[in-house]
């Protein structure tokens, strides 16, 4: 070999080299895209997409572009089922994820709120998930769905994400992507009217059970194991909510004009308590600690919100009109919740018209402190990026930092950063829009 | 009364004087009169009748106040109030005028409202299982004084109530009563803590349906009552008296159930998304596919029951029936022509007859993909 032959092969190496630290980097960049995520829901015979309002927004930036993130962003530009978070890595190094199920497939994404990048963690395939939970840290996923095969029987799954899956041929780790999980599905038994999982991230969760004139819950954990029996009820339409390991809420199924109930019940003791009662169109939220409830009275044919302190058995009313299933608690500070607001409630039967898809809303965010009385408004989706927004399914990361929801009209995820970067200028401020804290 | 007694005392004090005269003149003939033995004696016999008398006016007057307290007529309303209701009392009498007599009206031992003819009086009821006293005391005009007791100790329930009628699944909100369908009330005893069970708590309850009183649903711890909706435009007119084995508590509820309408919704059906219940379809609804599916909810029908045919349906489009027994019907794009299609959903109670609705909507067919619907 001769000096010239050297010194090509030698440039030749450092060329392939720089070539694979640079394709190295560029992939490393370069979020997983699973197919599903094309525009155009892969549908057979043609079938429209449901109107995506939402779903033109482009973040400012792209993800994982190192560029600033927009604050309100669509994580998901297809339906889904579910909305949750999962954190990955110890306190220090912390990455904070956005969970969510695809309604027509059952793939599972999870979005790095710290980049915007997405991936596809789970792609068990199962078609029209009606209504998703995820719960257990963001670890598990109750999907729920008719199989019409077996005379449109209510299923309920949990797919219990564990473990990456390690191999060689998965395309997404080749290209630098998380790796899917493995995912482990735990059958619950058919028919459960309504269920919830536990919201403080505790391993449980609780579902209803109804036969021709009597109900009965059940306790257990998202392997489906430790089941035990923790109410009876003569009564079969409750609604349940599981705001933390020792306590489980019921409230009667609501409808505009007629009073419903609400309980406390303790699954420790399968003690059931009255808590609120003779309230027209009663739903509620419960705070982690059970010691606040966000509630609704439709008396005066409108959602009114209020507030019920549960150690001082005080009752307080809100300036605001909506429903409690539009609002979340806090993790941190158990005393404030963020609500979604409609902009305009027209004339209705709530929340049976809201509940039936006759009537839609135009939302506000609007922030409550309990404590301190002060209700102000966060952010206007409208006016932030022209869509309007019906927002449910609210959820909170573990350290009220992010806001997650589904916008109903279009069933798709969205995530809005609750801490403004000091040279953040992306929302309007609140005063632009009118909105004045106030004090209830 | 007192002209009664003055009356008595002038018979007794004519006798006192008229009768030693008649006696001495009968007895002068035969002995020597003791004047004094017998203005004595007479002193006596006087003294006793007049205690005796006395004796009749104080038993007279015992019976004419007890006459008086036991035809004393209470009238509250309601009759066995719940916890704090508000409760009317009214007294009335038949024996004694009571716009001339004192009442006073005690809750608790207090006073709370007294004076002439204050015949009637409200207060609130107690809370559930706490026991409410009111005293009446009377002061009649003619001096009779008259108490009267009454003890309230509510029983609070709580009234649940659940219509056999369809909602789809998953759905939150409650399945309302309509006419015809069939209704289970709960009527559940409101105790702080109930552990485990919405049970009958231990008492009695009898059912009342448009006034008549349903004996096979009533009795101890049967707390459920199951009935038919009423025709349109009536009322579910339903009453439960709940009681405790030793009568110590009780309380009379009416029980309003509203009667509502079924209702048709249509909603997009996918096949991979399922039905898209966050949005029906209506007349602004447009579709661009080669094949739209449509279902039709129809809310608060009766249920079906397996192997009985409760409901039948019926589709129409542009008002020509279509052969398709089931609630989801699909059209095909077949041929390139912008449409507006009348869609028709008849939904009709096989046996409950006024369970009856039909409702139309419009399905828009976009003009670059759109032909007349085929089924």
């Amino acid at each position: 070999m001769n000096k010239r032959t050297l010194i090509i092969v030698s440039i030749a190496i450092l060329i392939l080299i720089l070539g694979g630290v640079g394709a190295y980097f560029y992939f490393s960049q370069k979020p997983s895209v699973a197919p599903e995520e094309t525009p155009g829901f892969p549908n057979d015979g043609g079938t429209p997409l449901p109107p995506r309002e939402g779903g033109d927004v482009e973040p400012p930036s792209p993800p994982g572009s190192g560029m600033k993130l927009p604050r309100l962003y669509e994580l998901h530009k297809t339906p889904v089922a579910g909305v949750g978070f999962a954190e990955i890595g110890t306190k220090s190094d912390r990455s904070m994820f956005a969970r969510y199920i695809e309604r027509g497939v059952g793939h599972i994404f999870e979005t790095n709120l710290g980049t915007f990048m997405e991936n596809r963690i789970s792609n068990n395939t199962h078609p029209g998930i009606a209504e998703a939970f995820f719960g257990n840290k963001g670890n598990s996923v109750i999907i729920r769905f008719l199989d019409d095969k077996d005379g449109s029987a209510i299923k309920t799954r949990v797919q219990n994400l564990n473990a990456p899956i390690l191999s060689f041929a998965n395309s997404d780790e080749s290209a630098g992507g998380s790796p899917s999980l493995a995912t482990e599905e735990v059958y619950l038994p058919d028919y459960i009217p309504h269920m919830a999982i536990a919201e403080d991230g505790a391993d449980k969760l609780f579902y209803l059970e109804n036969s021709a004139s009597a109900a009965r819950g059940t306790t257990a954990n998202t392997k489906g194991l430790g089941t035990s029996i923790i109410f009876n009820s003569v009564f079969t339409e409750w609604l349940p909510q599981f705001p933390s390991q020792k306590l489980i809420t019921l409230t009667t199924k609501p409808s505009g004009d007629v009073p419903g109930y609400f309980f406390f019940l303790d699954p420790k003791t399968k003690t059931l308590s009255r808590i609120l009662g003779n309230i027209n169109g009663l739903t509620t939220l419960t705070n982690h600690t059970g010691n606040m409830v966000l509630y609704s009275d439709t008396t005066t044919k409108e959602p009114v919100l209020s507030l019920y302190d549960t150690t001082k058995k005080e009752f307080r009313s809100t300036p605001l009109k909506t429903l409690p299933e539009k609002c979340v608690w806090g993790n941190i500070t158990v005393t404030i919740a963020y609500c979604a607001v409609p902009e305009q409630i027209p004339q209705g039967l709530y929340p049976d018209q809201w509940y039936q898809g006759v009537i839609s809303f135009s939302d506000s965010v609007w922030k409550i402190d309990t404590k301190t009385g002060v209700v102000e408004k966060v952010f206007t989706p409208k006016i932030f990026n022209g869509h309007e927004m019906d927002i449910t399914n609210l959820a909170l990361s573990s350290d009220d930092t992010y806001l997650v929801f589904i916008n109903k009209k279009s069933s798709t995820p969205w995530v809005f950063n609750l801490v403004k970067a000091a040279d953040d200028t992306g929302i309007p401020p609140v005063s632009s829009e009118g909105s004045i804290p106030s004090i209830f | 009364m007192q002209r009664m007694r003055f009356l008595s005392y002038s018979i007794l004090l004519s006798t006192l004087f008229v009768v030693p005269f008649v006696t001495s003149a009968q007895t002068a003939a035969t002995s020597t009169f003791d004047v004094d033995a017998y203005i004595a004696n007479m002193k006596q016999v006087t003294t006793d009748m007049m205690v005796q008398q006395e004796k009749k006016f104080i038993d007279t007057e015992k019976i004419r106040t007890k006459a008086i307290t036991d035809y004393l007529d209470i009238k509250t309303s309601p009759q066995n109030p719940g916890p704090n209701e508000t409760i009317h009392v009214s007294i009335e009498s038949y024996l004694s005028d009571m716009n001339k007599a004192t009442i006073r009206w005690s809750v608790n031992g207090k006073v709370v409202d007294s004076g002439i003819g204050k015949t009637t009086f409200s207060f609130k009821n107690g809370v559930p299982n706490t026991t409410t006293r009111l005293v009446i005391s009377v002061t009649t005009n003619t001096g009779e004084n008259i108490t009267k007791e009454l003890t309230f100790r509510p029983v609070d329930i709580m009234v649940l109530w659940e219509a056999d009628t369809y909602t789809p699944p998953f759905y939150k909100g409650k399945p309302l009563m309509t006419t015809q369908s069939t209704v289970r009330i709960i009527a559940v005893p409101n105790t702080t803590t109930s552990k485990n069970t919405l049970d009958g708590g231990g008492l009695v309850f009898e059912w009342e349906k448009d006034g008549i009183t349903t004996k096979s649903s009533s009795g101890y711890n049967k707390n459920s009552f199951l009935f038919e909706g009423p025709k349109p435009y009536g009322e579910a007119n339903v009453r439960v008296k709940v009681s405790s084995l030793n009568d110590a508590t009780k309380s009379d509820f009416a029980i309003n159930v509203p009667l509502s309408q079924p209702i048709i919704l249509f909603y997009e059906s996918q096949p991979l998304l399922g039905v898209l219940y966050n949005r029906p379809v209506d007349a602004t609804s447009a579709f661009s596919a080669k094949e739209v599916s449509i279902k039709a909810e129809p809310y608060f029908f009766s249920n079906e029951t397996l192997g009985q045919q409760i409901n039948s349906y019926q589709w129409f489009l542009n008002g020509k029936s279509v052969n398709n027994p089931s609630r989801t019907i699909t059209f095909r794009n077949e041929k390139e022509v912008a449409n507006r299609s009348t869609v028709t959903f008849s939904a009709k109670g096989v046996r409950r007859t006024f369970q009856n609705v039909q409702q139309s909507t419009v399905i828009n067919f976009t003009p670059n993909q759109a032909s007349a619907p085929q089924f």
